[in-house]
């Protein structure tokens, strides 16, 4: 009966729940990295570090508000990009586990009968 | 209705039951990884039954797998499909056969974490449900009728162990008496199926990694130097320590904030005494900001910084310099775009009580300007104050109410904060204490309002709890300690004071049976349990001329019963003869004094003589009417001071010389009292409502020479109370008491005129013969009429 109850959640709703820790993991990396936020934000001046902006100090303002926006940019981007990777990763591993997962419980089949081939061998 | 032990869900349960078992999962998983090495090293040194060896492994990690995805998580997941569907995976494991009753539920339901939790916070003895649930086969039925009932009620997809326990429960024959023995009733242990559904949700929220906004949150926001000084970020502090507190009120009162600041208001003053909570909504408030996901964009992870006053004036020395540093704060604020301010205390900048400096023209200019968004508490009368003196300022503040919380809203809080307070000292909290917690804290407990006052009281009774259970026992003692009040029933010593309160209020009153024996029974009736509670323990009226021991009487309970003389607060109410005199009643502390509602705030278990009661003004006397009459007084700032503790006694000599010439006529005096009320209210002494709110009008009766004897008597014994440190004793012949007797006798007076005579003649005689070295240490001094006369002459 444990064998029977075990295969029989393993090929139906375990199948779905390995597959729903995949997506769980990309959740949490896209609230982790606040992806939303970055690309909302990308070009938003670094932590409101920007210099008033007179007639007088035009060029001056605009260069300092430019590298405030610049640093900000450059951090974000390298968060997307950090956050792009390991989604990937995850949609990697998360496919390689989909495609195993209904071939372990064989395993439990196909290695004793692998071992005593070899054995016969 | 039964339930299905074959159905899948009921094996799993037990399958769960068993691979969460220490020992069988030691040996479980243990022989899976020694499979695992075992095949890993056969697998390296190319040994061809390393196949086989790994299969163990294998199943233990597939058994594993599906343990985490599916056996432990029986509980969420239901279906509808009959009791085992939805039924409590530990229950429903526990249940082995078909012989269901209601006593084989319990044996299934008992090894559950609710079991222990009614047991620890309802004391709810197992033996309740050992001894009195039916064994016969097939009662089980009723049971799930009744959790059937329960489960829609609390609207659960599931049947909790906590509700097949309630069920249980009620379905013993008799349960309200044996619930009434513990201080309970159904309702309360029903609604400890939402409260431990409430802890077991806190705990999933504890251990649940959030997120609050991401990495990136705050990266598009200023640098707060200056606030991350002299502020308390109360967003950080909630995304560190979490933010548990969840009910109905608060939620309110954060809807309120959130759509009147979402909608333009930028300042919003919660107004609200102090408890209340106005801090708390500040936290669920900073929770909401970070946490849900459908808060409007402008107020979405805004973060709260709260600035006290005493840390802002401890860094400037002048009002000046203070300024300046507000000033740069808001500025601060505003240049990071993501900051609301919160003055908890506001009244201080608003040049309001010790401390304070006006900063009133430097928050109107950032109020009138709406840039940035402050929130402010303050109490009514200090929002009243600001309304009153600074009206434009408190045009700009939106109010917003916070009320004190009535007793199932307190009950509802102290269940989410006490696991803090546990967690702290170590101990459990029951049920019954909460709500004992409650009623003492709204009587006793009046600088707070609930639910910080009930909270308080739990906070001090946790070291009292000897055992680790805080009961209202515990509850109680912490109280009685704390406030010198009696709140636990009379026991031991006490009782047989109480049993024989008269004979030793008669050492120190001579006579007067009628006026001893009515203060005893209302002592007697208060703390056996049987006198309301809401009211004053006893309020009396004595009448009867001077020197007749009114005054005595009470310095006499107070003595015997309250501790010490000390006991006794005493208003001479000549003191208060105009309507000007209310404003000194009422103030609880005058300059460096206390005023009388000081005196029962620090003790409020006291004897309180109103001496004179017929010389105060008639607008004093109707302050005293809802004293008499709810055993609570307003102070000068409209708080309530209780008086439910006390022995009220008037005494006044309205009516004495009637008094005395009934007596010379022989009158009964309980006829006397009717006719003596009736003349004190038609010659408009006092009025019938005021004379109508005494428990009891108690005549004195003027003593008779044979009684002042008595009072010698006890006067004598005084004197050698303070002799006695000297070891000498003075000693009266009975003809020298009957001439100081009559030497001092006056009719007006009564024995008033006798303590006099004593310390004339008795005291003057004793003082030359020691000072002469002529009495020797250890013996009595005795004293006849020879030596007064001779006195008398030199």
């Amino acid at each position: 009966m444990f064998a029977l109850l075990l295969l029989s959640w393993w090929y139906g709703r375990g199948w779905l729940w390995v597959n729903r820790q995949s997506v769980n993991y990309l959740k949490t990396i896209d609230e982790v990295f606040s992806v939303a936020t970055l690309l909302k934000t990308l070009f938003a001046p670094w932590k409101q570090i920007q210099s008033a902006t007179t007639f007088q100090n035009f060029i001056q303002s605009s260069i300092d508000n430019f590298i405030s926006r610049f640093i900000g940019a450059t951090v974000r981007l390298g968060m997307l990009l950090t956050a792009l990777v390991l989604s990937l990763l995850v949609v990697f591993l998360g496919l390689i586990v989909a495609i195993i997962w209904p071939l372990i419980p064989l395993l439990l089949v196909a290695l004793p009968v692998i071992s005593i081939k070899m054995g016969g061998a | 209705m039964k339930v299905n032990i074959n159905s899948a869900r009921a094996i799993k349960s037990r399958y769960a039951k068993k691979i969460n078992n220490k020992k069988f999962s030691l040996g479980f998983y243990g022989a899976g990884l020694l499979s695992l090495f075992g095949g890993l090293a056969l697998l390296y040194l190319e040994n061809k039954l390393a196949g086989i060896v790994l299969v163990p492994a294998i199943f233990t990690m597939m058994a594993y797998i599906w343990d985490k995805g599916e056996l432990s998580r029986l509980e969420e997941l239901t279906d509808e499909f009959g009791l085992e569907g939805k039924l409590d995976p530990a229950i429903l494991a526990g249940i082995k056969n078909d012989s269901q009753s209601a006593y084989a539920i319990w044996q299934a339901a008992k090894d559950t974490p609710a079991r222990w939790f009614f047991q620890n916070r309802y004391m709810l003895h197992p033996v309740i449900f050992d001894e009195y649930l039916s064994r016969e086969p097939g009662t089980a039925e009723q049971i799930w009728d009744i959790a059937n009932d329960l489960q829609k009620q609390y609207q659960r997809p599931d049947l909790p162990a906590s509700i097949v326990l309630v069920a249980l429960l009620k379905s013993i024959p008799g349960v309200d008496d044996m619930l009434r023995r513990i201080k309970l009733d159904l309702n309360e242990v029903e609604e400890g199926i939402n409260w431990i559904s409430s802890i077991e949700s806190k705990r999933k929220l504890a251990r649940q990694k959030q997120h609050y906004g991401g990495l990136a949150r705050d990266w598009a926001y200023g640098y707060t130097p200056i606030l991350r000084y002299l502020g308390r970020n109360i967003t950080e502090e909630v995304q560190f320590q979490g933010f548990y507190i969840d009910t109905k009120p608060h939620n309110q009162i954060v809807d309120q904030m959130i759509n009147a600041m979402g909608s333009g208001t930028s300042s919003i003053t919660l107004v609200g005494e102090i408890g209340v909570g106005k801090t708390t909504c500040i936290h669920a408030l900073a929770n909401r900001l970070i946490e849900d996901r459908n808060v409007s964009k402008s107020m979405k992870f805004r973060q709260i910084v709260a600035l006290d006053a005493p840390s802002l004036l401890a860094q400037t020395k002048t009002p000046g310099e203070l300024e300046g540093l507000l000033i740069k704060i808001i500025n601060e604020a505003q240049r990071a775009k993501n900051i609301m301010l919160f003055f908890d205390d506001a009244h201080v900048f608003f040049g309001q009580g010790s401390g304070s400096v006006d900063l009133s023209n430097t928050l109107q200019q950032v109020l009138d300007s709406g840039s940035l968004k402050i929130i402010f508490a303050l109490t009514p009368r200090q929002w009243q104050q600001i309304g009153a003196n600074n009206p434009a300022i408190a045009s700009k503040l939106k109010p917003l109410q916070v009320p004190a919380a009535g007793e199932p809203e307190t009950i509802h809080i102290l269940r989410d904060q006490v696991l803090f307070i546990e967690h702290k000292r170590g101990v459990l909290f029951t049920q019954q204490a909460l709500k004992e917690a409650y009623r003492l804290g709204s009587r006793y407990v009046d600088n707070q309002a609930m639910p910080g006052a009930a909270l308080n009281v739990l906070e001090a009774a946790a070291p009292v709890a000897s055992d680790g259970y805080v009961t209202p026992e515990v509850v109680q003692q912490s109280i009685e300690s704390t406030f010198g009040v009696k709140i636990q029933q009379s026991s031991g010593d006490e009782s047989q004071t109480l049993l024989h309160l008269e004979d030793e209020l008669h050492k120190y009153v001579i006579n007067q049976k009628q006026a001893v024996s009515v203060i005893a029974n209302a002592l007697r009736r208060s703390r056996s349990g049987v006198g309301n509670p809401e009211r004053p323990v006893g309020t009396f009226l004595f009448l009867g001329p001077t020197g007749v021991g009114k005054t005595e009487l009470s310095k006499a309970l107070a003595k015997v019963y309250f501790g010490d003389e000390t006991s006794i607060i005493r208003a001479d109410m000549n003191q208060f003869v105009s309507p000007e005199d209310i404003k000194r009643l009422i103030t609880p502390i005058l300059g460096e004094q206390l005023g009388l509602l000081g005196q029962i705030r620090r003790r409020p278990f006291s004897v309180i003589l109103l001496d004179e009661i017929e010389k105060a003004h008639k607008s004093v006397i109707n302050l005293l009417l809802q004293m008499l009459d709810e055993g609570v007084m307003r102070d000068v700032d409209n708080k309530p001071v209780s008086f439910k503790d006390a022995i009220i006694i008037a005494t006044s000599n309205a009516g004495a010389d009637r008094i005395r010439k009934a007596i010379d006529e022989k009158q009964d005096l309980v006829g006397l009292q009717g006719q003596l009320v009736d003349h004190i209210i038609e010659q408009q002494i006092f009025t019938p409502e005021f004379v109508n709110r005494f428990d009891e009008v108690v005549i004195f009766r003027p003593l008779t020479q044979e009684e002042l004897i008595q009072v010698i008597d006890l006067i004598i014994a005084g004197i050698n109370r303070t002799l006695d440190k000297q070891k000498v004793q003075v000693e009266l012949s009975e003809p020298a008491k009957k001439w100081l007797v009559e030497k001092g006798y006056d009719a007006k007076l009564g024995a008033r005129p006798m303590r006099r005579v004593v310390q004339k003649y008795v005291e003057n005689i004793l003082a030359r013969r020691l000072l002469e070295r002529s009495v020797d240490s250890g013996s009595s001094i005795k004293l006849d009429v020879a030596d007064f006369e001779a006195l008398g002459e030199s």
